[in-house]
């Protein structure tokens, strides 16, 4: 137990050394690392797409609360006179309280239904962001979101967030911590009341769980951080549109879901695989153009039919093997 | 004394009236048999004492209190546990989590106590691990607590279902036809655990059963259903042999 603990600490001592030297690995190039961002972003909103999933539901409007946060701070700031720190938390807390208001309506239903009120609420969301000209811009986009202040740090000296590799930094460490509170809250008694959800409301109900409650709050929770990752998008992009083929259409939402189910949904750690993967290939893909989707879509299919358990699945198949007589370890 | 006080209880599904103006009183720590036959209207009983349903027109009071529009979570706070007709566990959770979960209310407070107070926290989850450890030890599944519920045989499925029921610190159990699909020992088992838990901890039972064998031997009083209405009560030998009743169980073809 204790020879596991040492191994996964290691494991994420080198993830995290990894995650500092890579914009020198990548030679600082600017695009590389862009994608580095969107990743981290990504995994973020994957992850707390998931903390829904531990409830057996699946949002299709997840992007709708990253919304409210990349709106919510970028006219936070703008408009609201707030610095960058604190219209992050605000995003966030305001993406949470939106989800509070309509998490008690909306979790009365299950499945199929919650997930197609979840996806009409992020093109709604969206929707309002399109053409609310007075507060977002509208049609034009809102445009001139301030990048986060600099600050001065002791050794690197004053650090400027309107550049890449800076901002990289920036998103690292909110991400770091951001994924740290999904871990703990899982492990919480929060989390296993969550799990015991799953396992059956009808029971849970008659041990005395307020199962609505309870989903309301994973729900909060859930939007939260998808606020703190469109906060950070939006600081990032410097302007923002709700377009349909924008950030915040239906198809990110979408491929939100794909990343998590690919990756494997089941570990925690299967949203990030699920999104680095398939996020690393459809760059690749990208001079591909319109097959890029096919071919995401390919790997979906295949991995659903193939490894109920994802890509986090293979993992451990792959271990299993290796302790297999004879067997050579996997990597 | 009276734990739970039912007055003109009633509940329609479609036209049909399950439950009609039914008038019900349970003294504290009485084992009281439900029964009649089949469609008779006794889970639909259950179900609004426990809340799963809520009665068209009645009222239910538990120790005085009306509980009649709150909600099932809210009625476990107050004391109310149940067994389930079916084996409802919290299946893909081991024996000892199945009883951890049902001490839900015994554990933190709130919704948010999340990690804060990290010692006072691992105190309490010591103490809840000891308390669940107790409750498995006195159905008999201390030796399986890291079994996964679904793993278990059909009747150590039922004795989980009493023991997470337990978790709760209740003091009405309400147990649907407990007996189904258990041999002879089992249901000796159970009916002994019932009486103990009656004896020493003064827990009031309400069961609904069709093994009349069995409700003679655990129940105090019998009451028994038909067509929504209570056609008779008392106890349990005299009511079973009642030819009214015979005849209502009779006369709905093969009910026995």
């Amino acid at each position: 137990m204790s020879k596991k603990g040492r191994r996964n600490g290691f494991a994420l001592g080198a993830a995290a050394v990894l995650a500092l030297l890579m914009p020198a690995i990548l030679a600082h190039n600017e695009y590389l690392i862009s994608v580095l961002i969107l990743i981290l972003l990504n995994v973020l909103m994957v992850s707390s797409l998931r903390t829904i999933a531990l409830l057996r539901e699946i949002s299709l409007g997840h992007v709708g609360f990253g919304l409210i946060g990349s709106y919510g701070s970028a006219l936070f700031m703008m408009k609201g006179g707030l610095s960058f720190w604190p219209a992050l938390l605000a995003s966030g807390l305001l993406s949470a309280a939106v989800a509070l208001a309509l998490g008690y309506p909306f979790l009365r239903v299950k499945g199929i239904y919650f997930s197609i009120l979840t996806l009409l609420t992020a093109e709604t969301f969206r929707l309002v962001a399109f053409y609310w000209r007075g507060l977002t811009g509208g049609t034009m986009g809102l445009v001139g979101i301030p990048a986060p202040g600099p600050i001065a740090l002791p050794v690197v000296g004053i650090v400027s967030f309107d550049e890449t590799g800076a901002y990289y930094y920036l998103t690292l460490v909110t991400f770091a911590v951001c994924m740290a509170a999904l871990y703990l809250t899982e492990r919480s008694h929060l989390g296993f009341t969550w799990r015991a959800i799953k396992n059956g409301e009808e029971i849970s109900q008659s041990v005395g769980i307020n199962v609505i409650g309870y989903k309301v709050v994973n729900f909060a929770i859930a939007s939260f951080f998808a606020g703190i990752a469109g906060s950070l998008f939006a600081h990032y992009q410097r302007s923002l549109s709700a377009d349909f083929t924008s950030r915040f259409g239906v198809v990110t939402s979408i491929y939100l879901v794909v990343y998590m189910v690919v990756g494997g949904q089941g570990s925690f750690l299967g949203p990030a695989i699920g999104t680095i993967v398939l996020t690393v290939i459809s760059e690749w893909a990208r001079p591909m153009k319109e097959y890029q989707p096919m071919i995401i879509g390919a790997i979906a299919i295949l991995v659903v039919l193939f490894m109920p358990g994802g890509l986090v699945g293979l993992s451990n198949l792959v271990k299993r093997k290796g302790r297999g007589p004879g067997g050579a370890r996997g990597t | 004394m009276e734990i739970l006080q039912i007055r003109g209880l009633t509940m329609f599904f479609g036209g049909l009236a399950a439950v009609s103006g039914l008038d019900l009183s349970v003294g504290k720590g009485e084992i009281l048999g439900l029964i009649g036959p089949n469609g008779a209207g006794k889970t639909t009983v259950l179900n609004m004492i426990a809340g799963t349903l809520r009665p068209r027109a009645g009222r239910i009071a538990l120790e005085g209190e009306d509980i009649t529009r709150w909600p099932a979570y809210r009625r476990t706070r107050k004391g109310i546990a149940r067994v389930f007709q079916r084996n409802a566990l919290f299946h893909d959770m081991t024996v000892l989590e199945n009883v951890l979960a049902g001490s839900h209310l015994h554990g933190t407070h709130g919704l948010f106590e999340i990690f804060y107070k990290r010692a006072s926290i691992l105190r309490q989850a010591t103490l809840l691990q000891d308390r669940a450890m107790d409750i498995l030890r006195f159905v008999g599944l201390d030796k399986r607590i890291g079994q996964v519920a679904l793993s278990l045989p059909h009747g150590g499925q039922r004795l989980l279902c009493l023991a997470v029921a337990l978790a709760a610190d209740p003091r009405l159990l309400l147990l649907d036809e407990p007996f189904t699909g258990m041999n002879v020992e089992e249901v000796r088992n159970i009916i002994s655990l019932v009486k103990v838990l009656r004896d020493e901890r003064g827990i009031t039972t309400i069961v609904v059963e069709h093994n009349m064998r069995a409700v003679l031997d655990l129940c105090d009083r019998a009451v028994v259903l038909n067509y929504g209405n209570k056609m008779i009560e008392g106890r349990p030998r005299d009511v079973i042999e009642d030819a009214a009743v015979i005849e209502a169980y009779l006369g709905v073809d093969d009910a026995l």
